[in-house]
């Protein structure tokens, strides 16, 4: 048994999968693919995969991870051209690696996400960011909670491109600590009335507790 | 801004967005400058009811098997997603390239159950295509429609250019060849569908006048020239061996209902239960050959990585290859842990051995369909089952370490007694007494008991043609003694809600002068019928009202000499065999099937198949 970890990227034409689907369609391509599949003993036998960060729907990226277990070693760059050629359009196989010795994905701790949009008025993200606090209502399980996402924000900046501004975002995500852009950009609405419209928010990297980018 | 920009704009607001992108793996896509014609598949409901559907895969990849063919698929948008494309004026796109379909050469409805027939016209009106067949013009589409409904669908005649009656695979292609001929010629409209009138299984319903009695009736039906054929019989395809089957089929993003590959292993039937349509129009019974449908399996698990695949017909353990086919297939499912599942097995072929090989790769609920509750009811509607066979089967699927087991069942059929609906109650409850009979280390553990019940509507083609229908009162008592009837916890009772099954009779066997009534009713803003949610039947009845026309002249009983709506087709199957299977059905003589005697039903006209076995 072996286990892989693909880097893929989620380009437009995919990016109104939901989670759940696109585990589906990642394991028929694989199957497709005809990828030495380790399944799951018991009636209801289903191969062992596991996704790094579920990607919101709506959102594209060009750094999703998942890890899949082999019942053998593959040839990588052959596999990934194999797999390539039967993945549905605006999925992409980009790397491969060998994950049995790699961190686990409960150590992912921030993200960089890049988020495009049109607004009257620009973004101030130093005055954002020397706030101070920045509470904002967030959506969880158990209901709505009033919190300070600042301590979630590791930097932001924003460059303007005629009317289109893009803003940088590094934020944390993961099981400890979560944020989501699309309310770090409802914050700038509160507090300094940044109307963005035609949004497009896009996954540059992800890292791990120790800043590493997971590859 | 283009469609498809204007369509990602507007998906973020609405549910399953992945309805309406298209490009699964396996969609197909074309330059439409290299294509002559651009035709529209549309499935009048939603997406994941749509992509289920075997017909559509089918035809879909046969289209696009033609160089000069485009075929794009279109589904009725949910309420959320038609609010969105109303306000911001997307017309109805074809999902492959986001074109409008307005712009198309054709528009394909097929039509799978009366339910549906407003989703056609509320799609009509989203692509901003005239809906009356005679308001549309030269550079219109044309509309044209098949399926099983398409026999009897005399409410749809004043929107639909021409049906296509009975299997579509090669009819399709003819109509196709005419329509690249026709275009090429630079003739009027009308000249396309003169000429389609000649081809076998086309019928066009614009070249026929009814004349009614003053009582409501049908008093003729009038050709409007020499030249269009009195009756237009179905077509059939001869060897399904050699007939065109894709090879590959869409993987869909989202979990549609059907979310497997479909192996078709025969068409038609051979039992004859009277209330049954699909019995009586898919006539006669033709098998594919184990070899065929193995080839076909392997191909299509390798194209598209589905995890389950099933085997799919009107009743598959009356597919003499069964044995044979499983026992190859359940090698190929087991080594690629592919689920091989069973659809409706029948309780007289029921084999103890071909559930054991199903369950070596996992076990489900099994399902029976004794359709009625008393011997004497079966026998009626000449479902050849007895109690004996139910309570076998189920000993051996207790035994066999299922615990749930669907049992389907039919009120409102003719000649019924109350002793009938009781006697469905008292069914349910000796196959729990049979669960309880095997020993508790075989059986499985949780017992359910799902007992659905549907409410009969007799259909066009079916000895019960002439039936009178059980109105939405005589209904609800029905379903309120059988609920009273049914104490034992271990049983769930399901029913259908009455008023769409009163609605759908009345489409089943309507005339052209409900063309209106569905008109105004989409006016209204009706549509999506078939979810419960949606339904509204009050202002389906306020139509009816505005219209002038009373629903439940289409439910009442017809004599037999009365000359029906859809007498102008010929399904093969005769009205003369109908009439007999009616007059025995009131004396509960039952008809042998297909292979035990033939019946003369008709069906030997198409020259192949069981009639010739």
């Amino acid at each position: 048994m072996s286990k892989y970890r693909i880097k893929y990227e989620r380009s437009d034409d995919a990016k109104f999968i939901s989670h759940l689907d696109l585990m589906r369609t990642m394991n028929r391509a694989l199957r497709r693919a005809e990828a030495p599949l380790q399944y799951t003993q018991g009636f209801n036998p289903h191969s062992i995969m596991t996704v790094a960060l579920p990607l919101s729907v709506g959102i594209t990226s060009e750094c999703e991870y998942l890890d899949i277990t082999f019942t053998e070693d593959i040839d990588v760059s052959a596999f990934t051209a194999k797999l390539n050629a039967t993945m549905p359009a605006g999925l992409r196989a980009i790397e491969i690696r060998k994950a049995d010795e790699m961190r686990a994905f409960k150590y992912i701790e921030t993200a960089l996400y890049t988020v495009s949009f049109e607004s009257d008025i620009a973004p101030d993200c130093d005055a954002f960011m020397n706030m101070g606090k920045v509470v904002m209502t967030k959506r969880t399980k158990s209901g709505e909670k009033d919190e300070d996402i600042l301590p979630d924000i590791h930097s932001v900046t924003c460059v303007q491109n005629g009317e289109t501004y893009k803003m940088d975002m590094r934020i944390n995500v993961g099981s400890k600590r979560n944020l989501k852009p699309e309310l770090v950009l409802a914050a700038f609405e509160k507090f300094q009335n940044v109307k963005a419209d035609n949004i497009k928010i896009h996954r540059k990297a992800i890292y791990f507790d120790d800043g590493a980018e997971v590859f | 801004m283009n469609t498809k920009d204007m369509v990602y704009k507007i998906l973020p607001k609405v549910s399953k967005p992945t309805r309406y992108i298209g490009n699964e793996f396996n969609s197909v896509h074309k330059n439409a400058k290299d294509v002559d014609i651009r035709f529209a598949f549309c499935f009048p409901d939603i997406y994941e009811v749509g992509m289920s559907h075997l017909g559509l895969k089918i035809l879909y990849h046969l289209l696009n098997s033609r160089e000069d063919t485009w075929c794009e698929r279109v589904f009725a948008p949910w309420t959320d997603m038609e609010d969105e494309m109303r306000k911001n004026n997307i017309p109805l796109y074809g999902m492959e390239s986001f074109d409008a379909i307005k712009d198309f050469d054709f528009l394909g409805f097929t039509l799978q159950y009366e339910m549906s027939y407003t989703n056609i016209l509320n799609m009509l009106d989203l692509a901003g295509i005239p809906k009356l067949q005679k308001d549309r013009s030269d550079g219109d589409p044309f509309v044209v429609m098949g399926g099983p409904c398409a026999y009897s669908a005399e409410c749809l005649a004043d929107f639909a250019d021409y049906y296509m009656l009975g299997e579509g695979e090669e009819v399709m292609m003819e109509v196709m060849d005419a329509y690249a001929e026709w275009k090429k010629s630079g003739a009027p409209r009308e000249e396309y569908l003169r000429a389609v009138a000649k081809i076998d299984g086309v019928y066009v319903p614009s070249f026929y006048n009814i004349e009614y009695n003053d009582d409501g009736t049908v008093a003729a039906i009038n050709t409007i020239d020499e030249t269009i054929p009195k009756t237009v019989r179905k077509r059939v395809v001869e060897n399904l061996d050699t007939m065109f089957v894709p090879q590959e089929v869409i993987v869909p993003y989202m979990e549609v209902v059907h979310d497997r590959i479909m192996l078709e292993v025969f068409r038609g039937c051979i039992r004859g239960c009277r209330f049954c349509q699909a019995g009586m129009i898919y006539r006669p019974v033709r098998e594919k050959s184990p070899e065929t449908l193995l080839e076909n399996a392997k191909n299509l698990l390798k194209s598209t990585g589905f995890e389950e695949i099933s085997l799919s017909s009107l009743s598959t353990s009356d597919y003499r290859g069964l044995k044979e086919l499983t026992d190859e297939l359940i090698k190929i499912t087991e080594s690629e842990c592919v689920n091989l599942s069973l659809p409706s097995l029948r309780l007289d072929s029921f084999s103890m051995d071909l559930m054991q090989k199903v369950q070596k790769v996992r076990k489900s609920s099994l399902t029976f369909a004794p359709e009625a509750g008393t011997q004497r009811m079966r026998d009626v509607i000449n479902k050849g089952i007895t109690e004996e066979d139910l309570m076998n089967a189920s000993a051996m699927a207790f035994e066999g370490g299922y615990s749930s087991i669907k049992l389907y069942f039919m009120i409102g059929l003719p000649y019924e007694e109350d002793e009938d609906i009781v006697g469905i109650a008292d069914l349910a409850k000796k196959v729990v007494d049979q669960y309880f009979k095997v020993d508790k280390d075989k059986r499985g553990k949780g017992l359910r008991v799902t007992t659905s019940v549907s409410s009969f509507v007799p259909k066009a083609f079916t000895p019960f043609q002439w039936t009178r229908q059980n109105t939405m009162d005589e209904l609800k008592v029905k379903q309120m003694l059988l609920k009273d009837n049914i104490t034992d916890r271990k049983i769930k009772y399901n029913y259908h809600e009455a008023p769409v099954s009163v609605l759908e009779g009345v489409f089943a066997r309507g005339d052209r002068r409900l063309s209106k009534v569905l008109l105004k009713a989409v006016e209204r803003g009706i549509r999506l019928d078939g979810w419960s949610e949606v339904f509204d039947y009050d202002k389906w009845i306020s139509v009816f009202e505005e219209c002038g026309i009373d629903p439940f002249f289409y439910t009442r009983e017809r004599s037999f000499d009365e000359i029906l709506p859809w007498d102008m087709i010929d399904v093969g199957v005769t009205k003369k065999f109908l009439i007999n299977e009616a007059k025995k059905a009131e004396q509960a003589i039952v008809t042998p099937n297909c292979r035990e005697k033939c019946a003369a039903c008709g069906a030997a006209c198409f020259k192949g198949g069981v009639c010739y076995e």
